[in-house]
């Protein structure tokens, strides 16, 4: 049902799923997130689980609580996310390609001729 | 948050066998307790006298009601769902919810009626013509419209399908996110309610071999999953268990080897169910 991966704790993985959902703009800015008690009764769980991963949303300034009223999304979250996952690609992803590269003796030039390609074929 | 249940060295002795030995936890509202172990390990007798139906030694409250002595007002708050259905199988739905009426103090027919609405449940149903699902289905509506603080749930799921299942846990946690309430459940299915407890209390053979909150739980163990020319080292590391995969072992560790075996393979999260399952076997 709920596909949750043993790799983080629940909640890291809301969290993470949410991030993903304001940057493909299922959440848009100043749009409300679903109650902590609608997630819980559809994912099945906890809702201090919810209530914490919407917790670390709003300590990254992502969302905001407004009382009585329930979680936002911040405008100015899309931008920081962008911001966040461009570090991440440079600081994780990019090494990760380079050691790739090394262990099937890609040359960087075959790289980068694919990359032009698949990018002109997404257009 | 109040607490709502306490227990004291809770101890169940018949002549020969101890049933339950020295348990003691508290309940607050907010907080969903999972009473898990193998059938044998107590946890019938721990529900049965938290219900008041079984003499024990130590100290129960529940809403500050002694279960035994306080039966009848405790009634009022404390409520019960186990896999065996209990409501009269010759009454109709609406025939149970005027008995309800009648002999709970605070049952409100008509939100009964509303919870049931949203069900396939018609009240001209005689209970013996209901499926199961729709017999805890009913039941769980009943709960829902008294004044219930505690609610104690024994496999409440089993021969339920997965759609009644899905139903079940979805108004048991919409009712709970609305009041003060504390839930304990017992069940053998532990990944089934893993992500909805917030304590958990693992019995074996009459005694607590596990206690404490999900979080602190789940910081006490990791798994590593590391290539099979790792496996002397992490032998000396005392494994809980393990599990053989394609080409890699996953281990379970207990946390003061976490930093011994970073590096050996990827860290993992233990489940609920893992660590439960080891502590099962793990000679003690």
């Amino acid at each position: 049902m709920s596909d949750w991966n043993d790799k983080q704790p629940i909640f890291h993985q809301i969290k993470e799923r949410i991030e993903k959902q304001i940057l493909l703009g299922i959440w848009a800015e100043g749009m409300a997130l679903p109650s902590v008690r609608t997630v819980a009764a559809d994912l099945k769980i906890n809702h201090l689980t919810v209530m914490k991963a919407y917790q670390l949303l709003v300590d990254d300034n992502l969302i905001e609580k407004k009382r009585g009223q329930g979680m936002f999304v911040l405008s100015g979250a899309l931008e920081k996310l962008k911001a966040e996952k461009k570090q991440q690609f440079l600081t994780q992803d990019i090494p990760n390609i380079v050691q790739m590269l090394k262990r099937i003796d890609m040359p960087l030039h075959d790289f980068i001729n694919e990359l032009e390609k698949q990018i002109e074929e997404d257009k | 948050m109040t607490v709502l249940v306490r227990a004291v060295k809770v101890t169940k002795q018949y002549q020969r066998a101890v049933a339950v030995k020295e348990i003691s936890f508290e309940l607050r509202g907010g907080q969903v307790l999972g009473l898990l172990g193998h059938n044998g390990a107590g946890k019938s007798s721990l529900i049965s006298a938290l219900l008041g139906s079984l003499s024990y030694q130590g100290e129960i409250e529940i809403c500050g009601l002694n279960p035994v002595k306080q039966r009848v007002q405790l009634m009022r708050y404390l409520a019960y769902i186990s896999d065996r259905n209990v409501l009269p199988l010759w009454m109709n739905v609406a025939q149970v919810l005027r008995y309800s009426s009648g002999v709970h103090p605070s049952f409100d027919i008509n939100k009964a009626r509303q919870l049931l609405s949203s069900t396939q449940i018609p009240l001209t149903a005689k209970i013996s013509s209901l499926s199961s699902g729709m017999k805890v289905q009913l039941h769980l509506s009943i709960i829902m419209a008294t004044d219930t603080k505690v609610l104690i749930l024994d496999e409440p799921t089993l021969g339920l399908d997965l759609i009644y299942r899905d139903t079940f846990y979805r108004h048991l946690i919409e009712w709970f996110h609305d009041g003060e309430r504390a839930l304990i459940i017992a069940s053998h299915e532990v990944s089934e309610i893993e992500h909805l407890l917030t304590d958990v209390l693992i019995l074996k053979q009459s005694e607590v071999v596990l206690q404490g909150e999900m979080a602190s739980i789940y910081a006490r163990y990791f798994i590593v999953d590391a290539q099979h020319q790792h496996q002397s080292i992490i032998e000396q590391m005392s494994p809980l268990a393990s599990q053989v995969g394609l080409g890699t072992t996953k281990w379970l560790l207990k946390n003061e080897y976490r930093a011994q075996a970073e590096g050996l393979g990827d860290i993992l999260e233990p489940s609920l169910q893992d660590i439960f399952l080891a502590l099962q076997k793990e000679d003690a």
